[in-house]
């Protein structure tokens, strides 16, 4: 995940990077590609704010904030000697073979598609946002109508956790997502802020004070997720995406009461 | 576990193979270079560098690619040092932040050291020539083959850690780069590939 090996690197006429295993016969060098936050972790054990760029793709693509290295391979000379492109010592290695240092390059957005590379937490976060996830109704007791002074209780009865298993490049993912806070919009002003889906009276754990008029409360449940590739490691999808449930409309009376005649 | 212990270790093999080529060369160098009391004081004499029993010779001081090349030679007398006594401080001191391979072995060789182990063979050798080339005039890169010995992890008893025991390769493809420090008058790695 923190790297990729490449056989070609090349800029394009729009000067960004693409990187593929097709190489031209004789291309002299080999490439490693790393992701900032991999090279500074194998020298500080840790990563940096600066670490974590969102590279712009197209559709379809995948383009990486990746730190290219390249390492001269060793190319066929003249007389069945060899060589390298600048001249470097080719030393006893076979034609093909890498010789010498890996060096360095410049961090860039590059255009990994081509290496096929196991989809990232930030590509998964963007299937994450686009999954049918369930909107959640809002339930309020009592039903229909309300009381002042009779505090309304609100719960939620769908599915707060779902299951995906999506295509992705020819991986398969496995994404698990949880309704992780719900955000309950009394339609008076007041939102309401839980992190469990409420449930029915008796057991109830949401409620809301009216005063008397007509109003439609609504349910924002956000949820989180986590993933797996091809059956490996689950791991935290980087986000969180929220849905709209159905709104209800609903009155809240004042009772008034009225004296009658009990002998009636 | 057994992967982290892995990983540590490949890198320790190569340091390992380093050493073995060093602790040879070291042998020459402690009987070519001028002990204290043998040595004329002189105005241009270089402050020493290194530990005391394994001090960086004047060969390897020199802004060129022979000195570039004796650089090298040292700092895998050092890797082998370290294999040996667990002890690394040295290969930071020769070491730039960039050399993440360097930073690596010796921050796997302090751990190790912290829990007690130490280790049997890993030696890599030198097979052939080291290459340098200078690629600036205070930068060079150097390309040579090595070879890795089997090594083994022992606890605090010297009994071997299970799944710790690995075998040897050869025909590494490695190479460095070393960048000139005026102020140490010595070399600086900054990138050791190995294999």
């Amino acid at each position: 995940m923190g790297s990729f090996t490449a056989a070609y690197l090349e800029q394009t006429p729009s000067g960004g990077w693409v990187a593929s295993n097709a190489a031209p016969a004789e291309h002299p060098f080999t490439y490693q590609l790393s992701h900032p936050c991999v090279v500074d972790d194998r020298e500080t054990g840790a990563c940096r704010g600066s670490d974590f760029f969102q590279c712009p793709a197209p559709p379809g693509r995948v383009v990486e904030d990746l730190i290219p290295e390249q390492r001269r391979l060793v190319l066929s000379g003249e007389g069945g000697a060899t060589r390298t492109i600048d001249g470097f010592p080719p030393g006893d290695v076979p034609v093909g073979s890498p010789v010498g240092p890996w060096i360095g390059g410049t961090r860039a957005c590059i255009d990994i598609t081509a290496l096929n590379p196991a989809p990232s937490p930030a590509e998964v976060f963007r299937y994450f946002q686009t999954l049918p996830l369930p909107q959640l109704p809002t339930k309020q007791q009592p039903p229909g109508n309300g009381l002042v002074g009779l505090p309304v209780i609100f719960f939620t009865d769908g599915p707060t956790t779902q299951t995906f298993t999506l295509d992705i490049r020819g991986f398969t993912v496995d994404i698990t997502a949880t309704a992780s806070s719900f955000t309950w919009h009394t339609g008076d002003g007041t939102d309401l802020i839980t992190t469990d889906p409420g449930a029915p009276y008796p057991d109830h754990t949401i409620s809301h004070d009216y005063a008397s008029g007509t109003y439609t409360a609504s349910l924002t449940t956000t949820w989180t997720a986590t993933f797996s590739i091809d059956g490996g490691l689950t791991v935290p999808v980087p986000g969180s995406t929220t849905t709209e449930g159905p709104p209800v409309t609903f009155d809240v009376l004042q009772a008034r009461p009225v004296l009658t005649n009990p002998f009636d | 576990m057994t992967r982290r212990w892995a990983l540590r270790l490949s890198v320790c093999l190569v340091a390992g193979a380093a050493a073995l080529t060093g602790c040879s060369e070291k042998q020459e160098a402690n009987e070519s270079l001028p002990t204290t009391s043998s040595a004329e004081p002189s105005e241009d004499a270089l402050p020493p560098l290194g530990p005391q029993d394994l001090p960086m010779p004047d060969e390897a001081r020199t802004q060129d690619a022979a000195g570039a090349e004796a650089f090298v030679r040292y700092y895998f007398a050092l890797l082998n040092k370290s294999l040996t006594d667990m002890d690394p401080q040295h290969l930071r001191q020769f070491a730039e932040d960039g050399c993440d391979v360097c930073e690596r072995v010796a921050r796997e060789t302090e751990s190790d050291a912290a829990q007690g182990y130490t280790y049997r063979g890993g030696e890599l050798t030198v097979a052939g020539e080291v290459s340098v080339t200078m690629t600036g005039p205070a930068e060079a890169q150097s390309a040579f083959i090595a070879d890795q010995a089997p090594m083994t992890v022992l606890d605090r008893t010297g009994v071997p850690v299970p799944g710790l025991d690995f075998d040897g390769e050869e025909a590494l493809s490695s190479g460095t780069i070393t960048v000139w420090d005026p102020s140490l008058r010595s070399w600086q790695l900054t990138e050791l590939t190995l294999g």
